[in-house]
């Protein structure tokens, strides 16, 4: 038999549950914590701190809290394709569990993203929703994250679920590049990227430390509820083994 | 921030679905976890309290054949 390599070792290390629970009692406190403290600067950043835009005025605080959630919406997804390719490649126990438990998550903040864009669009072009490339392909996102949570659902058998439902979370994943660069290709009603971009950030220091902050506690909150619902997933595992078992006497 | 400005309520509404949204994503999550822990931890006391007795029993039959 071949032995496991250092990254396969620090892989299958966490593979069982009991392990996993163990380090998620150790580290979501602190994620809690670091949560809640970023939110209050990032906060405090966004609606005190941070100066109104010379153009867009006082509408410019929306950047602070549709920016992250977008940000979001297209991370989990990643972290979904990730963990899809996970499960079908090495059959990683808790991979399939972590894209089950991820999507909810990402859909709440896809959704936020497009409410909260919807917000800042009416005053500035003068609608609240324009099928363009950028809001069609987040619109398309939200649906995938839709149809990935539909498959756990509708499919009664766990493996059968997880495969149709791991392939799905990579053929989706297309997506997620169409939507950062969506903008550069297509004309588009929405503005091209200004953080994330080569050349650096074109955003003032002023106005780019909360949105950073605010970047980075939608991060540590999505850390957080990822690590609790994926608690919730285990113990539900647990729950139907014990249901079988009862049954089966 | 400047309450006075033009289509603040823009802004105010968009940091109210935020909050709703969050909190309301934030406390499914934790009541889920909460429902499921408090399930299991019933099934588990449950089935315990089931085994007890037939354990106690086989106990029972193990030191009766080692005593003869």
């Amino acid at each position: 038999m071949k032995e496991r390599t250092g990254k396969q070792k620090l892989m299958y290390r966490y593979a069982s549950p009991t392990q996993f629970l163990v380090l998620l009692r150790r580290v979501l406190p602190w994620c809690t914590g670091v949560t809640v403290v970023l939110f209050a600067l990032g906060l405090y950043g966004a609606l005190l701190a941070a100066p109104p835009d010379y153009r867009q005025g006082e509408m410019v605080r929306i950047m602070y809290v549709h920016v992250p959630a977008a940000w979001m919406a297209m991370l989990i997804y990643t972290v979904i394709a990730l963990a899809s390719a996970t499960a079908l490649i090495w059959r990683h126990p808790l991979a399939d569990l972590a894209g089950m438990t991820a999507a909810p998550i990402g859909a709440c903040f896809t959704f936020l993203a497009m409410i909260t864009g919807s917000l800042w669009g009416k005053p500035m072009w003068g609608a609240w929703w324009v099928w363009d490339a950028r809001l069609t392909s987040v619109f398309l996102l939200f649906l995938l994250y839709l149809g990935y949570i539909g498959i756990w659902r509708v499919i009664e058998h766990p493996g059968r679920a997880a495969r149709v439902a791991a392939i799905m979370g990579l053929v989706g994943f297309i997506n997620v590049p169409v939507i950062k660069f969506s903008v550069s290709w297509w004309n588009s009603l929405h503005q091209p990227a200004s953080v994330l971009r080569i050349g650096g950030p074109a955003i003032a220091p002023s106005m780019l430390w909360p949105l950073v902050i605010m970047g980075l506690a939608y991060f540590t909150l999505y850390i957080t509820l990822h690590l609790i619902a994926m608690h919730t997933g285990i113990v539900n595992r647990r729950i139907r083994m014990l249901e079988l078992r009862k049954i089966g006497e | 921030m400047v309450f006075s400005a033009p289509h603040i309520g823009f802004v105010i509404a968009a940091y109210a679905a935020t909050l709703i949204v969050i909190c309301g994503l934030v406390l499914a999550i934790v009541i889920n976890d909460r429902v499921k822990t408090r399930k299991l931890t019933t099934m588990k006391t449950y089935i315990s309290a089931r085994r007890a007795p037939s354990e106690a029993g086989l106990h029972a039959r193990q030191s009766c054949r080692g005593g003869q």
